[in-house]
Protein backbone atom coordinates (compact mmCIF):
# COMPACT_ATOMS: atom_id res chain seq x y z
CA UNK A 1 0.00 0.00 0.00
CA UNK A 2 1.07 3.43 -0.67
CA UNK A 3 2.19 5.74 2.41
CA UNK A 4 3.02 8.46 0.83
CA UNK A 5 0.17 11.71 1.58
CA UNK A 6 -1.01 14.55 -0.26
CA UNK A 7 -1.50 17.83 0.86
CA UNK A 8 -4.38 19.96 -1.20
CA UNK A 9 -4.64 23.56 0.30
CA UNK A 10 -4.53 26.89 -0.97
CA UNK A 11 -3.17 28.42 2.98
CA UNK A 12 0.67 27.76 2.28
CA UNK A 13 0.44 27.81 6.57
CA UNK A 14 -1.31 24.99 6.46
CA UNK A 15 0.71 23.12 4.27
CA UNK A 16 4.04 23.74 6.52
CA UNK A 17 1.87 22.22 9.44
CA UNK A 18 1.56 18.93 7.81
CA UNK A 19 4.65 19.13 6.65
CA UNK A 20 5.87 20.03 9.62
CA UNK A 21 3.90 17.51 11.76
CA UNK A 22 4.93 14.74 9.25
CA UNK A 23 8.53 15.45 8.31
CA UNK A 24 10.03 12.66 10.96
CA UNK A 25 7.41 10.10 9.91
CA UNK A 26 8.07 7.53 7.41
CA UNK A 27 5.24 9.23 5.40
CA UNK A 28 6.78 11.19 2.23
CA UNK A 29 4.14 14.05 1.97
CA UNK A 30 3.82 16.00 -1.01
CA UNK A 31 1.75 19.72 -0.76
CA UNK A 32 -0.24 21.05 -3.55
CA UNK A 33 -1.69 24.94 -3.20
CA UNK A 34 -4.51 24.22 -5.48
CA UNK A 35 -7.22 21.59 -6.51
CA UNK A 36 -5.78 21.98 -10.33
CA UNK A 37 -2.09 21.04 -9.02
CA UNK A 38 -3.01 18.23 -6.03
CA UNK A 39 -5.39 16.81 -9.47
CA UNK A 40 -1.91 16.58 -11.75
CA UNK A 41 0.42 14.95 -8.60
CA UNK A 42 -2.26 12.27 -8.26
CA UNK A 43 -2.05 11.58 -12.24
CA UNK A 44 1.50 10.84 -12.00
CA UNK A 45 2.00 8.88 -8.45
CA UNK A 46 0.37 6.77 -6.10
CA UNK A 47 -0.68 7.81 -2.28
CA UNK A 48 -1.77 6.91 1.03
CA UNK A 49 -4.38 9.26 1.36
CA UNK A 50 -5.09 12.69 0.76
CA UNK A 51 -5.98 15.59 2.87
CA UNK A 52 -7.78 18.28 1.03
CA UNK A 53 -9.16 21.70 2.45
CA UNK A 54 -12.65 22.19 1.44
CA UNK A 55 -12.71 26.13 0.83
CA UNK A 56 -10.13 27.21 -1.85
CA UNK A 57 -10.34 29.84 -4.62
CA UNK A 58 -10.72 28.59 -8.18
CA UNK A 59 -11.11 24.56 -7.83
CA UNK A 60 -13.01 24.33 -4.30
CA UNK A 61 -12.34 21.09 -2.48
CA UNK A 62 -15.98 19.95 -3.76
CA UNK A 63 -15.05 20.25 -7.60
CA UNK A 64 -11.44 18.95 -6.63
CA UNK A 65 -12.86 15.90 -4.90
CA UNK A 66 -14.90 14.91 -8.13
CA UNK A 67 -12.27 15.65 -10.03
CA UNK A 68 -9.78 12.91 -8.08
CA UNK A 69 -12.60 10.58 -7.85
CA UNK A 70 -12.66 10.02 -11.37
CA UNK A 71 -8.39 9.06 -11.18
CA UNK A 72 -8.90 7.00 -7.93
CA UNK A 73 -11.99 5.67 -6.80
CA UNK A 74 -10.83 4.30 -3.37
CA UNK A 75 -8.12 6.71 -2.06
CA UNK A 76 -9.06 7.59 1.57
CA UNK A 77 -9.64 11.43 1.14
CA UNK A 78 -10.26 13.47 4.27
CA UNK A 79 -11.93 16.84 3.74
CA UNK A 80 -10.63 18.97 6.25
CA UNK A 81 -13.44 21.21 7.47
CA UNK A 82 -14.86 22.86 10.72
CA UNK A 83 -17.76 20.10 11.79
CA UNK A 84 -20.31 22.48 11.32
CA UNK A 85 -23.78 22.16 9.23
CA UNK A 86 -23.13 25.72 6.94
CA UNK A 87 -20.08 23.81 5.69
CA UNK A 88 -21.15 20.19 6.22
CA UNK A 89 -24.65 20.47 3.76
CA UNK A 90 -22.61 21.07 0.76
CA UNK A 91 -21.08 17.85 0.76
CA UNK A 92 -24.39 15.94 1.40
CA UNK A 93 -24.82 16.26 -2.60
CA UNK A 94 -21.22 14.93 -3.03
CA UNK A 95 -22.40 11.61 -1.15
CA UNK A 96 -25.82 11.29 -3.33
CA UNK A 97 -23.28 11.22 -6.28
CA UNK A 98 -21.46 8.24 -4.53
CA UNK A 99 -18.31 10.36 -3.77
CA UNK A 100 -16.66 8.56 -1.19
CA UNK A 101 -15.03 11.39 1.33
CA UNK A 102 -14.32 11.31 4.51
CA UNK A 103 -13.91 14.14 7.39
CA UNK A 104 -11.41 15.18 9.25
CA UNK A 105 -12.13 18.15 11.84
CA UNK A 106 -10.17 21.81 11.88
CA UNK A 107 -8.25 23.46 13.76
CA UNK A 108 -6.06 20.54 13.84
CA UNK A 109 -2.48 19.86 15.84
CA UNK A 110 0.36 18.42 14.87
CA UNK A 111 0.09 15.34 16.81
CA UNK A 112 -3.65 14.91 15.33
CA UNK A 113 -2.05 15.06 12.17
CA UNK A 114 0.51 12.20 12.71
CA UNK A 115 -2.04 10.31 14.38
CA UNK A 116 -4.55 10.39 11.99
CA UNK A 117 -1.94 9.26 9.53
CA UNK A 118 -0.86 6.25 11.21
CA UNK A 119 -4.27 5.56 11.52
CA UNK A 120 -5.21 4.91 8.05
CA UNK A 121 -1.83 4.10 6.86
CA UNK A 122 -0.36 2.09 9.30
CA UNK A 123 -2.13 0.91 13.11
CA UNK A 124 -4.91 2.62 14.68
CA UNK A 125 -4.01 3.92 18.28
CA UNK A 126 -6.95 4.59 20.96
CA UNK A 127 -7.11 7.94 22.04
CA UNK B 1 -30.94 -6.02 28.99
CA UNK B 2 -27.97 -4.88 30.71
CA UNK B 3 -25.22 -4.10 27.88
CA UNK B 4 -21.75 -3.87 29.35
CA UNK B 5 -20.39 -2.47 25.81
CA UNK B 6 -21.96 1.16 24.23
CA UNK B 7 -20.02 1.93 20.93
CA UNK B 8 -20.50 4.86 18.91
CA UNK B 9 -19.59 4.95 15.21
CA UNK B 10 -18.93 8.27 13.70
CA UNK B 11 -19.52 8.22 9.63
CA UNK B 12 -19.62 10.54 6.97
CA UNK B 13 -22.69 10.35 5.12
CA UNK B 14 -24.73 6.85 5.13
CA UNK B 15 -23.96 5.44 1.86
CA UNK B 16 -23.05 2.20 0.58
CA UNK B 17 -19.29 2.18 1.76
CA UNK B 18 -20.70 2.97 4.81
CA UNK B 19 -23.01 0.48 5.07
CA UNK B 20 -20.51 -1.98 4.20
CA UNK B 21 -18.21 -0.99 7.06
CA UNK B 22 -21.26 -0.89 9.67
CA UNK B 23 -22.11 -4.56 9.21
CA UNK B 24 -18.46 -5.48 9.26
CA UNK B 25 -18.51 -3.55 12.76
CA UNK B 26 -20.92 -5.45 13.66
CA UNK B 27 -19.92 -8.86 12.61
CA UNK B 28 -16.57 -7.89 14.41
CA UNK B 29 -18.12 -7.11 17.75
CA UNK B 30 -20.92 -9.98 17.88
CA UNK B 31 -17.98 -12.13 17.25
CA UNK B 32 -16.14 -10.99 19.77
CA UNK B 33 -18.53 -10.03 22.53
CA UNK B 34 -21.69 -11.67 21.71
CA UNK B 35 -24.49 -9.93 20.09
CA UNK B 36 -26.27 -9.32 23.40
CA UNK B 37 -23.59 -7.74 24.81
CA UNK B 38 -22.91 -4.08 22.71
CA UNK B 39 -25.15 -1.51 21.56
CA UNK B 40 -23.40 0.20 18.63
CA UNK B 41 -24.85 3.65 17.73
CA UNK B 42 -24.28 5.14 14.20
CA UNK B 43 -24.15 9.03 13.52
CA UNK B 44 -23.84 10.71 10.73
CA UNK B 45 -21.78 13.86 10.99
CA UNK B 46 -22.40 15.28 7.95
CA UNK B 47 -25.80 15.31 9.34
CA UNK B 48 -25.37 15.67 13.13
CA UNK B 49 -22.37 17.62 13.48
CA UNK B 50 -22.92 18.93 17.04
CA UNK B 51 -22.55 15.94 17.82
CA UNK B 52 -19.05 14.84 16.60
CA UNK B 53 -18.31 18.16 18.17
CA UNK B 54 -19.12 17.13 21.91
CA UNK B 55 -17.77 14.09 21.66
CA UNK B 56 -14.56 15.43 19.90
CA UNK B 57 -14.25 13.37 17.34
CA UNK B 58 -11.11 14.16 14.74
CA UNK B 59 -12.40 12.18 12.03
CA UNK B 60 -14.75 9.58 10.51
CA UNK B 61 -14.85 7.12 10.72
CA UNK B 62 -14.17 6.88 14.57
CA UNK B 63 -15.28 4.24 16.92
CA UNK B 64 -15.87 5.46 20.39
CA UNK B 65 -16.36 2.74 23.42
CA UNK B 66 -18.48 5.02 25.79
CA UNK B 67 -19.23 2.28 28.53
CA UNK B 68 -17.27 0.90 30.02
CA UNK B 69 -15.23 3.61 31.30
CA UNK B 70 -12.49 4.91 30.00
CA UNK B 71 -14.11 6.55 27.44
CA UNK B 72 -12.10 4.97 24.10
CA UNK B 73 -12.09 6.28 20.53
CA UNK B 74 -10.26 4.28 17.62
CA UNK B 75 -10.25 6.15 14.02
CA UNK B 76 -10.67 3.19 11.45
CA UNK B 77 -9.86 2.80 7.54
CA UNK B 78 -12.82 2.61 5.48
CA UNK B 79 -11.26 1.30 2.49
CA UNK B 80 -10.04 -2.31 5.58
CA UNK B 81 -12.16 -5.23 6.69
CA UNK B 82 -12.20 -4.51 10.39
CA UNK B 83 -10.54 -8.12 10.83
CA UNK B 84 -7.84 -6.88 8.60
CA UNK B 85 -7.05 -4.08 10.82
CA UNK B 86 -4.88 -4.54 13.59
CA UNK B 87 -6.59 -2.09 16.60
CA UNK B 88 -9.87 -3.06 17.15
CA UNK B 89 -8.76 -4.58 19.98
CA UNK B 90 -7.64 -1.64 21.66
CA UNK B 91 -11.58 -0.65 22.53
CA UNK B 92 -12.26 -3.85 24.05
CA UNK B 93 -8.97 -3.82 26.35
CA UNK B 94 -9.76 -2.22 29.76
Amino acid sequence: MAEDILVIDDDPAVRKAFLLALEDSKYQVDAAESGESGISLLTKKDYGMIFLDLKMPGMNGAETLRALRKINRNIPVYIVTAFHKEFLEDLQSLRQEGIKFELLRKPLGGDEILMIANSVLNKPVAY
Amino acid sequence: MNQKYIFQVFVAGIAPDTQTMIVDLKDQLSNTLGDNAYSLKVVDVLAMPQLAEEEHILATPTIVRTSPIPVKKIILNINKKTADMPGLELILED
